[in-house]
């Protein structure tokens, strides 16, 4: 795929103090990646400095002189004496373009009806809608969202991660969360960083899927000579149970239940651990601890 | 529609809406109007003083439509000037803290537009309610001397304006070079005062704007001088010289640790 966005031994200092230790990493044209960290690892410095709002101390970012970038920061900030229809008006008037993308772009926040409501009136939840609609309404080809859904009610985070969803392969979007069972649903790329250092930087079908662990815990001993007999893969015994990792667990699923089934083979309990990117965020952030 | 045109009307749709154009009328009509009443008051307090006292119009003069003009003078010079610094000393300083800058800048718009349509906005509102504010005040001092068209009344409330435009830009200024709300407030009445105590030096007062203000009484009764002049010169130059240099060199980045 097409890189869109590269970043090259991005540092940041202030004084003595890292903030940014020489990350580099890249984005492809319209995939949407999760940039992950806890508070201070460097993420909203990362975003800033990508859309020219703060300064780097060195590296480099590389994207076409063309390429336009629209950012929404964490608390988004608008001209609140404006309603929301003036406000986009105003941003597609500076782009010298007709208002006639208003309607789609409301349509597709889900504030058709709130149009004419003034910004200052309006609830977190639709501020951040609004936020998304002023950052797409001239169609970037970047679009960085640092925490969209940080102070957000499950229903409103779940409607952002929607509208996410729904511009995926419109553009290319960067966005940090620390929802990151949302994460897993609509990112392509999965970046965790921590104390300025990149921990991870994987597709989501290389990681989310890894490494889910089976456990069957067998009545007696005979049993699991019988089903070590017919199953192929690795395993490990401790007593009465085993332990299958596995890649797709679907298939090994499948295949353990059939065995199971054919040999008449009763088990106590057959529990499944997903490796997720919770446990594998919370195990990179440690590493590094 | 240029860019430029975009934040014009922006700015001075805040300026409406945020109410500050309704606040900024209301305190010029009000001195407007409190100017000339008070002369008239205070010739009235010297006349029932003189009666008591023996005629003290021999020593402070009776006041006339001129001691309007003084008045209006002193209120606008100070108390009006502390509205403006209260109202607009964050204006380019609070977009670029809170963001709105930055989503301006990602559209396509240029720091000198930015700053220029602040300033011009600012500039606009200020103009536009003195000229309503003037006309009270002509009125007010008519109804209350018979006369309020002293000689060169025009040059002399030019003059004022000029001194409301130095601060206009002045506090825009101060406000794209400051990192924060507060610093930019505080570091306008620290200019202010400083530039006050300039115009005790007489050799050099004419060089700042301060002295616009002070030969009220001079240029009414008709004695415009080299010196008045100067001042007015050299407030012209000044502004621009402060326009010039928030255009080069006022940065788009707060480097400091919590960025924006």
């Amino acid at each position: 795929m097409e890189k869109i966005l590269d970043i090259k031994k991005l540092t940041k200092k202030y004084g003595d103090k890292v903030i940014l230790n020489e990350i580099s990493f890249s984005l492809e044209k319209g995939e949407v990646c999760g940039l992950l960290g806890p508070n201070g690892a460097g993420k909203t410095t990362t975003m800033k400095i990508i859309v020219d709002l703060l300064e780097k101390t060195s590296g480099e970012i590389i994207y076409d002189k063309d390429t336009k970038i629209a950012y929404l920061q964490d608390v988004p900030q608008f001209y609140e004496f404006y309603t929301i229809k003036e406000y986009l008006e105003f941003l597609l008037s500076l782009n010298k373009k007709n208002f006639d993308r208003v309607d789609d772009i409301l349509g597709l926040v889900g504030l058709k009806n709130e149009k004419d409501k003034e910004i200052k009136k309006l609830s977190r939840g639709l501020r951040q809608r609004v936020g998304i609609a002023a950052s797409i309404i001239n169609e970037p080809d970047i679009l960085i969202l640092d925490e969209p859904v940080s102070a957000l009610d499950p229903i409103g985070r779940k409607e952002i991660f929607d509208l996410i969803q729904k511009l995926k392969g419109k553009m290319s979007i960067i966005f940090s969360s620390h929802i990151l069972s949302d994460v897993e649903r609509v990112c392509d790329q999965i970046i965790i960083i921590n104390k300025g250092n990149i921990l991870l930087n994987k597709k989501i079908s290389e990681i989310a899927l890894n490494n889910n662990i089976l456990t069957i815990d067998f009545i007696n001993e005979e049993d699991i000579n019988k089903f070590k007999k017919q199953y192929k893969g690795d395993i490990t015994t401790n007593g009465n149970t085993i332990e299958i990792k596995t890649d797709d667990i679907n298939n090994t699923e499948l295949e353990i239940f059939n065995i199971l089934a054919n040999k008449k083979i009763n088990v106590n309990s057959i529990s499944i651990k997903k490796n997720n990117l919770e446990e594998i965020f919370v195990s990179e952030v440690n590493k590094n601890e | 529609m240029s860019n430029f045109k975009c934040l014009l009307k922006k700015d001075l749709t805040s300026i409406f809406r945020t109410k500050k154009f309704l606040i900024i009328l209301l305190v010029l009509i009000g001195f407007a109007i409190i100017s000339p009443i008070s002369a008239k008051i205070l010739a009235e307090l010297i006349k029932i003083l003189g009666d008591e006292m023996g005629d003290l119009t021999t020593l402070l003069g009776s006041a006339t439509y001129i001691d309007s003009y003084v008045q209006l003078n002193g209120n606008l010079a100070e108390m009006f000037i502390f509205i403006l610094i209260i109202m607009f000393a964050g204006s380019i300083i609070k977009e670029k803290t809170k963001g709105t800058y930055f989503v301006l800048k990602t559209n396509g718009v240029k720091k000198q537009e930015f700053i220029l349509s602040h300033i011009l906005s600012q500039i606009i509102a200020v103009t536009v309610t003195y000229i309503i504010s003037l006309i009270f005040f002509i009125l007010t001092t008519l109804i209350l001397f018979g006369e309020a068209l002293p000689k060169n009344f025009l040059y002399s409330l030019f003059s004022l304006y000029l001194f409301m435009i130095f601060f206009v830009v002045l506090i825009n200024f101060i406000s794209g070079f400051s990192k924060s709300n507060t610093q930019s407030m505080v570091l306008n009445f620290s200019l202010y005062f400083g530039i006050l105590i300039l115009n005790i030096f007489t050799k050099i007062k004419y060089f700042f704007p301060f002295s616009l203000t002070d030969n009220v009484i001079s240029v009414l009764n008709g004695k415009i001088t080299t010196n008045t002049n100067i001042s007015i010169l050299t407030t012209i130059v000044w502004c621009i010289i402060m326009i010039v240099l928030l255009l080069l060199f006022s940065k788009d980045k707060i480097n400091n640790k919590k960025g924006y």
